[in-house]
């Protein structure tokens, strides 16, 4: 069994250094730094400190050396072979007719030494909060192995023989079928600060009804001390909202420039392969079969601007980090682009998931608010109720009692006008094409999504009514898709009743 | 198809349930009513919090009482070789068909109350989701899992044949 390459210590020698470092400077940085520290008392305590961080950074060198010594992989001619661990020792079998997905990472660490980290993955459920196979290995061996294991899948059998590393087969930057410019990337962040900056003022919009309620309280005595904490509280909370909002943009910025870096699309037979990051590069690969849905998302703002993100379902495939958590997510297939281009890009990676137009549409406005507002107008009765009879008891004075009633009442209608806001966008929205065993599904209220999926990965069908629904032929639609990640659902809503028919004939019973 | 009611035990076990949360919702007011007792907190103030806390808890106590027998009136569930159906809801009703060829696990699960009851419930699992048949007697809960593997064997051997 071949062993992990020596990087692998040293890059995570590095990085525990780094992190332990970050971590003493976040707890000790007041002990050391602030102007009440006593130089005698430091000067005491940094021998402490020291051995306390040799003996902790001991233990991870111990750990990362004998996770070396007993991890290593072998590449057989039906399967690939994967042990590792230390306490908890994991040893895994993956035939290479089962690769599901095959994901490079490497992150600064990694690229400092040169080594990548390869995770392959047979899509079972059962493992779906970790790859089966990693491999750690030179860079260079990484990309050959990437390769080879791509033929393999399709193949089945390994030639022992052909061991030596392959030339890199990777097509070029030029070669890419999408392209996420820099002018894209700014639009992308532009776009996601201002639904930051949308949810910031309405809840800035609630905070001055709230503030004024407040300030008439204490005016009239009601509240006393305790009304002024609340004030302080909601003030700081208002602030804190603010810095959300600045670090969102921060964050924002880097992700587009930073995590998407070089992001490139490139297909190769039946192989689509995404990669992108500067920090850390990702190179994703999955085989066209494999994929279970494509799902385009439109944020409000994005709505409104005519743009999109499109994300795939692949089990195996992810955007997220970490060592070989796969975390079961919906992978970026292109983060950004004019919701009108979505056809012409898709044609070119997926042509099987270009989205059909809608066949039908919802057919009733009022089935998505009524529920929804009965049940509000019960909330906003028992808590008017709550409020004013203990106000009565209390003899609690007229112009207090009307001001609470007046700010329960504001906030029920906000929350139904908003609520009718959505309906009317999910009345929009929601909808349904069934041609040639693919489905696609428009559902959403302020995000409006299109799940595109072939009807044989239909695991089960559900619709959901009430009695008067039923009368009028009204269902809503819940699909049960083949796949391994959380939302594993798409639900059309107040559609005809003689749908639910048509899609249980497109269930392979 | 034609669909199968719960036993009337059920009905009895949702009942137990009912009743156990109804206490801890009995328990939330009497907590209530004894610490403003003991603080000795003035008459109108006792009353005011009283029936703050007591207005949610009698309407949750309503409906805790009132959703099993409408819950075990709703419930409907069947199968065949080809198909699994469950009828459920009382206000909004849910109609699932699971189709025998996607069933990856079968599960049956007992709790100290069901096993009092001779009770189980049955959880299928597909390739996507999890589906519960709320609660079965438990010679039907094995019954409808024996019946069902032999079902699912012999609609994989078809399928393999129709690929052939």
């Amino acid at each position: 069994m071949k062993k992990f390459d020596k990087g692998y210590i040293l890059s995570s020698l590095l990085s525990d250094l780094f992190g332990s470092l970050v971590i003493v400077f976040i707890f000790l940085k007041d002990f050391f730094l602030s102007d009440e520290s006593n130089p005698e008392d430091i000067k005491a305590a940094i021998p402490f400190f020291v051995i306390g961080f040799a003996v902790v950074y001991l233990c991870f060198i111990v750990y990362r050396i004998l996770y070396y010594k007993t991890s290593g992989y072998e590449l057989t001619e039906n399967e690939i072979k994967c042990n590792r661990g230390v306490l908890f020792r994991k040893r895994s079998v993956l035939d290479y007719k089962k690769v599901h997905a095959i994901n490079k990472k490497q992150n600064l660490f990694h690229r400092i030494f040169g080594i990548a980290i390869l995770t392959i993955d047979s899509g079972s459920t059962n493992t779906s909060h970790q790859a089966e196979i990693t491999i750690i290995e030179k860079d260079k061996v990484a990309d050959a192995l990437l390769n080879e294991l791509n033929l393999l899948k399709e193949g089945g059998r390994r030639n022992v023989e052909s061991t030596q590393p392959k030339d890199e087969l990777l097509l070029s930057d030029e070669d890419s079928l999408y392209s996420f410019t820099s002018g894209k990337k700014m639009l992308y962040t532009l776009i996601n600060i201002a639904s930051t900056a949308f949810f910031t003022a309405l809840f800035a919009v609630l905070t001055i009804i709230v503030l004024g309620i407040c300030k008439l309280m204490i005016r009239q005595g009601f509240l006393g001390t305790w009304g002024q904490y609340f004030l302080y509280a909601f003030l700081i909370t208002v602030g804190a909202m603010l810095l959300f909002s600045m670090f969102s943009l921060i964050g924002c910025l880097i992700h587009s420039f930073v995590g998407y870096y070089k992001f490139k699309i490139t297909k190769r037979g039946n192989d689509i392969q995404i990669s992108y990051g500067l920090l850390e590069k990702h190179t994703n690969t999955f085989s066209y079969d494999r994929i279970k849905a494509v799902k385009i998302t439109q944020g409000l703002v994005q709505r409104m601007l005519g743009f999109a993100s499109i994300r795939l379902e692949v089990i195996g495939y992810t955007v997220k980090s970490g060592d070989d958590d796969k975390n079961a997510g919906l992978g970026v297939l292109v983060p950004f682009c004019k919701y009108n281009e979505i056809g012409e890009i898709l044609g070119k990676v997926l042509p099987d998931y270009v989205p059909d137009k809608k066949q039908t549409k919802s057919v009733s406005y009022f089935s998505f608010i009524s529920w929804f507002a009965l049940i509000l107008g019960i909330i906003t009765g028992v808590v008017l109720l709550q409020a004013t009879v203990p106000m009565l008891i209390f003899n609690v004075s007229s112009s207090v009692m009307v001001a609470v009633t007046l700010a329960i009442v504001g906030v029920g209608v906000i929350i139904l006008v908003v609520k009718v806001l959505s309906a009317a966008l999910s009345y929009q929205n929601n909808g349904l094409a069934i041609s040639n065993g693919k489905i696609t599904a428009y559902y959403g209220g302020f995000t409006k999504n299109v799940t595109v999926f072939m009807a044989r990965n239909l695991i089960a069908a559900e619709n959901v009514t009430t009695p008067l629904r039923h009368k009028a032929g009204i269902t809503s639609l819940v699909m049960h898709l083949k796949t391994n990640a959380l939302s594993n659902e798409v639900k059309v809503h107040i559609q005809n009743s003689s749908l639910s028919e048509e899609l249980e004939k497109l269930l392979i019973l | 198809m034609e669909l199968r009611k719960l036993d009337k035990s059920v009905l009895k076990l949702w009942y137990i349930r009912a009743a156990i949360g109804s206490l801890a919702l009995v328990g939330v007011f009497t907590s209530a009513a004894v610490i403003l007792n003991a603080t000795g907190a003035p008459g109108d103030v006792t009353l005011a919090v009283l029936i703050g806390v007591g207005i949610p808890v009698a309407l949750l106590f309503a409906i805790t009482l009132i959703m099993p027998a409408l819950r075990y009136k709703m419930y409907a569930w069947g199968y065949d070789d080809k198909r699994i159906i469950v009828k459920q809801g009382v206000i909004f009703r849910q109609s699932v068909v699971i189709p025998v060829c996607q069933i990856q696990d079968l599960h049956r699960t007992q709790g100290p109350i069901m096993m009092m009851l001779k009770l189980s419930g049955v959880t299928i699992s597909t390739a996507g989701s999890n589906f519960d048949i709320s609660t079965l007697t438990t010679a039907e809960a094995d019954r409808m899992i024996d019946e069902l593997e032999r079902n699912l064997e012999a609609r994989i051997e078809e399928l393999r044949n129709e690929e052939i």
